[in-house]
């Protein structure tokens, strides 16, 4: 295989502008998050490689985090376009400023073990909108569907899942945020499918299921586990473990597509190894 | 000309030292980018990596920082704590 050029980018970073727009930030969005004890984890207690695998699993947090601003501020600006509800669309518009604390959570833990991993990442092609020749309905719906009704709900039994697993305070108290905001988020994607409901033809719903369905897919794990081993600085490591992967793949083929039948969207599962071609 | 003064500080800083570890490029059919519409950059990975889900660190691969490339080229996909990894790639550079 030819060789490519070194990638010579920065890895993703971020920072906070600090003063009036700090406060006003934090008094809004995080006002307990500086009372989490973000320095109570001494690194030199841990295992090194025990370390870097959460550092890891931080760092790519954030980038999922950041993933699912951008995703929510889509699905707000995209409901606005829809003439949506205005409680319903302000719902939306708030889910951004939640998924941007959960970014500074993550961040602020990778920190507290030594920094980021490197991560090149655009985040202006992280997200791609639906297809404009959508109705601005089914525009709004199609980001829902995908994200709020597969991406957000799946987040959502996960993290319950890895909030049960023993950790240290600081990690609790940060999922404990997290997990919080979630709850609502996977509720989400119902409250904006009912509320469309009268207003979908046969051929709309069947575009939100293969929407549906290719998400699904991209999202389904692989057969083989990794190895894990328990980490209390990284209790999303029970993803990786056989349990996880099957929990996983259980709430992707059953849990949501049920809860998207429901409602009138008739998801037609997808193999794994078809995501590639069809998202 | 009045200029506010803030304090601006980092959030998130890349370790010292740190090899690409993970490539997010955008995918124009997927509502968040996996990156399986490239996934051999920027390494010159060989390998297709293995796909799992959920916060998987798969993106190491098995081989890697030979010259300047490390392997890498693992994806994300799924938003907030369900964003999943997929598939990491040894680096191949001889």
């Amino acid at each position: 295989m030819a060789a490519r050029p070194e990638v010579t980018e920065p890895g993703f970073e971020l920072e906070l502008l600090g003063g009036p727009v700090e406060r006003r930030y934090r008094a809004r969005a995080c006002p307990e998050l500086e009372q989490l004890p973000w320095t109570s984890i001494r690194v030199q207690d841990y295992d090194p490689d025990m370390i870097a695998s959460a550092r890891r699993s931080w760092t790519r947090l954030v980038m999922s985090e950041y993933a699912a601003a951008l995703a929510c501020s889509a699905v707000s600006r995209a409901l606005m376009e829809a003439r949506a509800p205005l409680d319903l669309s302000a719902l939306a518009a708030g889910f951004v400023e939640e998924e941007l604390v959960h970014v500074e959570l993550c961040a602020r833990m990778a920190m507290a073990l030594g920094g980021a991993e490197r991560v090149i990442a655009r985040p202006e092609r992280l997200i791609a909108d639906a297809e404009a020749s959508l109705s601005p309905l089914l525009r709004a719906l199609d980001l829902v569907v995908r994200y709020f009704c597969v991406a957000e709900s799946l987040s959502f039994h996960v993290a319950r899942h890895i909030a049960r697993q023993p950790t240290v305070p600081l990690v609790r108290g940060v999922l404990a945020r997290v997990l919080r905001d979630e709850a609502r988020h996977a509720s989400f994607g119902g409250w904006v499918l009912d509320w469309a409901d009268d207003q979908l033809d046969a051929d709309a719903r069947a575009h939100l299921a293969r929407a549906a369905s290719k998400s699904i897919a991209s999202l389904l794990p692989g057969d083989a586990p990794v190895e894990v081993r328990a980490s209390l600085l990284d209790p999303s490591a029970w993803t990786r473990s056989r349990e996880g992967l099957e929990f996983v793949a259980e709430t992707l083929t059953s849990r949501i597509p049920s809860a998207l039948r429901e409602r009138g969207i008739a998801v037609e599962l997808a193999s794994r190894c078809d995501a590639p071609a069809t998202i | 000309m009045k200029k506010r003064a803030f304090l601006k500080r980092s959030l998130l800083a890349v370790a010292a030292g740190a090899t690409v570890a993970l490539v997010l490029e955008g995918c124009e059919k997927s509502t968040i980018c996996t990156g399986f519409c490239d996934p051999s950059f920027p390494s010159d990975a060989g390998g297709s990596g293995t796909p799992d889900a959920g916060m998987q660190d798969a993106g190491a691969g098995t081989g890697g920082a030979i010259g300047s490339n490390a392997g890498s080229a693992g994806a994300i996909a799924g938003g907030g704590l369900a964003g999943s990894h997929t598939g990491g790639s040894g680096g191949s550079t001889p």
